[in-house]
């Protein structure tokens, strides 16, 4: 039979699991060399479940969340509460705690949200978010408010990391992360390539087609903004135990900005996108804080982006890979 | 065995009588041109039947159950399906996709994910076959947006192929397609209806593709059926054809 479905560069698994193989043999060079830009790798890795499930949404099932802030914070607070409350630091319960709470969050407002799309998706998610960011910040007796919630080194499967250095603590958190995104990117690979993934992408392109060839389309959207939501989540717990405090930031408009930023930056739509967003994304802005109007160089390079590469970074080494190949045949 | 029984099926928007005692009978494995001037009620008589709007009045029959207030996702599930008047496919799928994800959602694997794609050799090798019934395989994994308008309808009506209907309503399949190209299009359709053997009901605009392949015609006109029978009686009535030239190339 035909090879038909063929995967291009970056949508195949190889390609990504090589990316992220090659961060995480860098990582220990770069972190001898200057620590600083070892915690921004960290940062990288811990964000990218939460683009990968915003793209899910953004990319491949056609809805704009201007909002995903809202399930990075109903992870990152799940963690400040199992700890205040229950004095949980294992940072398996926190994953499993917010994998339910996200859950049950997705599966309450879900339902209501996937009957619209376009900009009333989009703002609604934003209100929805931000009514949960206030309810953190003014409830400071639970939730600290801005103080947040401090909490302590996590432990890996009843192991404190209580007496480890700095370094060696964030080596552990860094390969720890590394190796559970090598399983979520896997995951969520074979989501967007399975039958279910192909349904998502024919109600992004054509909506009413879809439902009559038999997609209850809002039920798939669901089962996308679900999944979606616990990926945003896991990301939430990862960042809170990487800070070690819990405050309202994390679920404030402006992370909501950042993930898609840095999805777009990295390319939707092309599966290996907001992989390199994440890390590209955090270099930049790493770069970007020693000037004192940070905020407005990223906001340049916003437009630039927009402008000058609206495929994104992987769309723009897609083309390059493209020209390099055809370029070699014809060499012979 | 009747497939589609219409009773007296009325649906008026404001003031306008888009269909007006409609009653038309279906047996299995029939072809049934409709033709007519714009505004006629073609469009709505599909929209009626595949539960995109509901009438006002009268029944809709299917293999002799009411199916009048079904929504649309229940009667594609019956083997209901219809295509549009403008092509309407998912536009940045390759033309293979297109038609696969319509296999798959007929084998109700639409909200399967715990295989991916290449694991389903049963329903890729059935989009293989029908790709070459409709003899697309060449562009089969070409973009859709990339390959001709009248290819494109014709991918439009292999994904409603793919649900394996029971009854398919084609809205104006050569719409919007070259002139020369009109012809090739309808044969390959038609030959497909007749190899899968499925009841049909075509929109047409066009009165000289109607004349040359239909069998049955229905003829609206102000959203009433003013003749239904065999080409040659159409083909015939004076009055008739007064009202299709009038409505059509005046």
């Amino acid at each position: 039979m035909v090879e038909r479905l063929k995967r291009f560069f970056g949508d195949d698994i190889k390609t990504n699991f090589i990316f992220l193989t090659i961060i995480a043999i860098l990582y220990p060079i770069i972190y001898v060399f200057s620590p600083g830009w070892g915690v921004v790798l960290g940062h990288g890795v811990t964000w990218i479940s939460a683009l990968l499930g915003f793209n899910l949404l953004f990319g491949y099932t056609g809805l704009l969340s201007f909002g995903h802030a809202l399930f990075l914070g109903v992870g990152a607070y799940t963690v400040g509460f199992m700890y205040k409350y229950l004095g949980i630091n294992n940072i398996e319960l926190h994953l499993l705690g917010g994998i339910l709470s996200s859950t049950v969050v997705a599966l309450i407002i879900g339902p209501i949200v996937v009957r619209y799309t376009r900009i009333f998706f989009a703002i609604f998610m934003l209100a929805i978010a931000q009514i949960l960011w206030s309810l953190y910040y003014k409830f400071y007796w639970v939730t600290g408010g801005t103080d947040g919630i401090k909490i302590p080194r996590f432990s890996i499967l009843g192991i404190s990391l209580e007496k480890l250095d700095f370094a060696t603590y964030h080596h552990v958190y860094f390969y720890f992360v590394t190796g559970l995104t090598f399983i979520l990117v896997y995951i969520m690979w074979r989501i967007i390539n399975s039958p279910f993934g192909l349904t998502l992408k024919s109600i992004r392109d054509n909506e009413t087609r879809a439902r009559f060839i038999g997609v209850d389309i809002y039920r798939a959207r669901l089962y996308a903004f679900i999944i979606s939501a616990i990926y945003a989540s896991i990301t939430g717990v990862l960042a809170v135990n990487h800070h070690r405090l819990v405050t309202p930031d994390i679920a404030y408009w402006t992370t909501s900005g950042k993930v898609v930023f840095a999805t777009l930056l990295g390319g939707a739509r092309i599966f290996i996108g907001p992989i390199v967003g994440s890390f590209v994304f955090h270099i930049i802005e790493s770069f970007a804080m020693k000037f004192i109007y940070w905020q407005m160089v990223m906001g340049i390079l916003i437009i630039a982006i927009v402008i000058l590469m609206p495929g994104g970074i992987a769309h723009l080494a897609r083309t390059l890979v493209d020209v390099a190949v055809s370029h070699r045949r014809r060499g012979g | 065995m009747e497939v589609l029984k219409l009773l007296k099926v009325k649906k008026s928007f404001g003031g306008v009588r888009a269909l007006d005692n409609i009653s038309i009978a279906l047996s299995e494995g029939e072809v049934v041109m409709v033709i007519g001037p714009n505004g006629a009620g073609k469009t709505t008589l599909i929209n009626v039947i595949s539960g995109y709007l509901y009438p006002d009045e009268g029944r809709i029959m299917y293999m002799g159950e009411d199916i009048t207030r079904y929504p649309p996702l229940e009667r594609v599930g019956k083997g209901i399906v219809r295509s549009f008047q403008l092509v309407n496919t998912f536009d940045k799928l390759t033309v293979y996709e297109n038609i696969l994800v319509s296999v798959l959602s007929r084998k109700k694997y639409q909200y399967a994910f715990r295989k991916i794609l290449d694991e389903y050799t049963d329903a890729l090798e059935e989009t293989e076959n029908i790709l070459k019934l409709f003899g697309l395989s060449d562009e089969a994994d070409e973009n859709i947006m990339s390959i001709s308008y009248g290819d494109r309808k014709l991918v439009d009506v292999a994904i409603s192929f793919a649900l394996n209907p029971k009854l398919i309503m084609l809205d104006e399949p050569t719409s919007g397609v070259a002139t020369k190209d009109k012809d090739n299009i309808m044969e390959k359709i038609l030959d497909v209806i007749r190899k899968t053997k499925v009841t049909s009901i075509i929109i047409e605009h066009d009165m000289d593709i109607v004349f040359r392949y239909g069998v049955r015609i229905i003829v609206m006109h102000q959203g009433r059926i003013i003749a239904d029978g065999e080409v040659e009686e159409i083909r015939k009535n004076e009055e008739i054809k007064k009202v299709l030239l009038g409505g059509v190339y005046a």
